[in-house]
């Protein structure tokens, strides 16, 4: 009698020790990585192997999942982009929780690319050049006096990103303004090339 | 009489061979270079000097140096709008098999900054603020009236790198603060020394 106690006690013993070894959910790994260039809220990554997710949200570096995965658990992330802009699981992403493996996990971000540029009215002097930041755009008068020029910046802006453009060069002759309407401005879900420049002879 | 000739060149190339066995070992003092654009790098070895072009991966000083003298690459002239710093640049040769320095340069940058006069709190003792954003890439500076003596005071923006342009622009707040500002000597192109004259003037909303 005395013998079957023990026993079962021992067998109940090995098998708390069994279970704490094999992973099934209730682990202590925290499955955590990096993130870079989001810009936007609403980033979600998914763990596929037990559905838990984490949102990020813009000019976050880093994320945590909620569960803790267990030794040798599989796991399986997937990142859901925000609007504008795309985001790849990039490294570590699909692997067996261990030491090793459940902090390295590496998410990019890169937004989508838009044109920026508008139109210059009244030009007839040489020299203009436009700029955003540290990106020009030398801009020429009309062929035609008296029309419109259009200019386009050889760098695109990230959705989501700010511009603002100023006059690095005035024309020969002349000064021009750029109408603030829309400078400076972010970056939306299309192109901006209505930015407006106006010159006027000196 | 050809096959002699051969036979001499022979002998003559196992000659120079097994000279350059004997004696002390020769090391040459050599690197790699990173990111180098501009023209006017020299390097120096105590006396020795050497001249590193623009776009050069790796240097090499003409003369070579014997098993256990020791080395020191310092930088006699920096290039044109770059500094250089070198790593691992001394020793004593044959401590390692080879001597293998990194020489890394990057664009000088200088700061951008200025001042600015009038952004004071509200009525109500909020704190208003201006941002200034220099482009898309150049970053931006948030100013709040908190961190400035009755509105007036100065603001740092971003580093330009050497030969870019820069272009500030205000960025109204989302919701009007009652307050104008408006930027002047706002662009140009970094060149050679700090930009610190930009200059911020606010006045209430007419």
């Amino acid at each position: 009698m005395k013998s079957l106690y023990l026993r079962s006690g021992l067998a109940l013993l090995c098998a708390v020790i069994l279970s704490a070894c094999g992973g099934n959910g209730s682990g202590d790994l925290p499955l955590s990585g990096t993130i870079s260039g989001l810009n936007k809220d609403g980033l979600v990554l998914t763990n596929k192997s037990n559905g838990d997710k984490v949102t990020a949200k813009s000019g976050d570096v880093s994320f945590q999942f909620p569960k803790l995965a267990g030794n040798d658990e599989d796991f399986e992330i997937i990142a859901t982009s925000p609007a504008g802009t795309k985001c790849e699981v990039v490294a570590g992403g699909k692997a067996k929780a261990n030491v090793y493996t459940y902090n390295r996990i590496a998410v990019t971000c890169v937004a989508d690319q838009r044109k920026l540029g508008g139109t210059v009215a009244g030009l007839t002097g040489t020299g203009l050049v436009l700029a955003n930041g540290a990106d020009t755009a030398a801009v020429l008068p009309p062929a035609t006096p008296g029309a419109n020029v259009s200019f386009l910046f050889p760098s695109t802006v990230g959705d989501g990103y700010q511009y603002g453009i100023t006059v690095l060069v005035q024309p020969a002759g002349q000064t021009c303004a750029i109408n603030p309407a829309n400078n400076p401005g972010t970056m939306g879900s299309a192109d901006v090339l209505n930015l407006a420049v106006n010159c006027r002879n000196n | 009489m050809k096959l002699s000739y051969a036979g001499a060149g022979a002998a003559l190339i196992l000659a120079a061979t097994l000279a350059a066995c004997g004696g002390k070992a020769q090391f040459t003092v050599q690197g790699s270079v990173l990111g180098l654009n501009n023209a006017g790098l020299v390097l120096a070895n105590g006396g020795s000097t050497v001249s590193v072009g623009a776009g050069a991966t790796s240097f090499a000083f003409p003369q070579q140096i014997d098993y256990g003298t020791s080395y020191n690459i310092t930088i006699q002239t920096q290039p044109a709008h770059m500094t250089c710093i070198i790593g691992g640049g001394s020793g004593s040769a044959g401590h390692t098999v080879s001597i293998q320095a990194q020489v890394q340069c990057t664009q000088n940058t200088y700061s951008l900054s200025g001042k600015v006069t009038g952004l004071t709190a509200a009525a109500d003792n909020s704190v208003r603020t201006v941002t200034l954003l220099n482009g898309s890439t150049g970053g931006s500076v948030t100013i709040g009236s908190d961190s400035l003596t009755l509105g007036n005071g100065d603001f740092v923006l971003p580093n330009v790198a050497d030969g870019v342009a820069y272009g500030v622009t205000v960025v109204p707040p989302a919701k009007p603060n009652g307050l104008t500002c408006t930027l002047a000597n706002g662009t140009g192109v970094m060149h050679e020394a700090p930009v610190s004259n930009l200059t911020l003037t606010c006045v209430p909303t007419t």
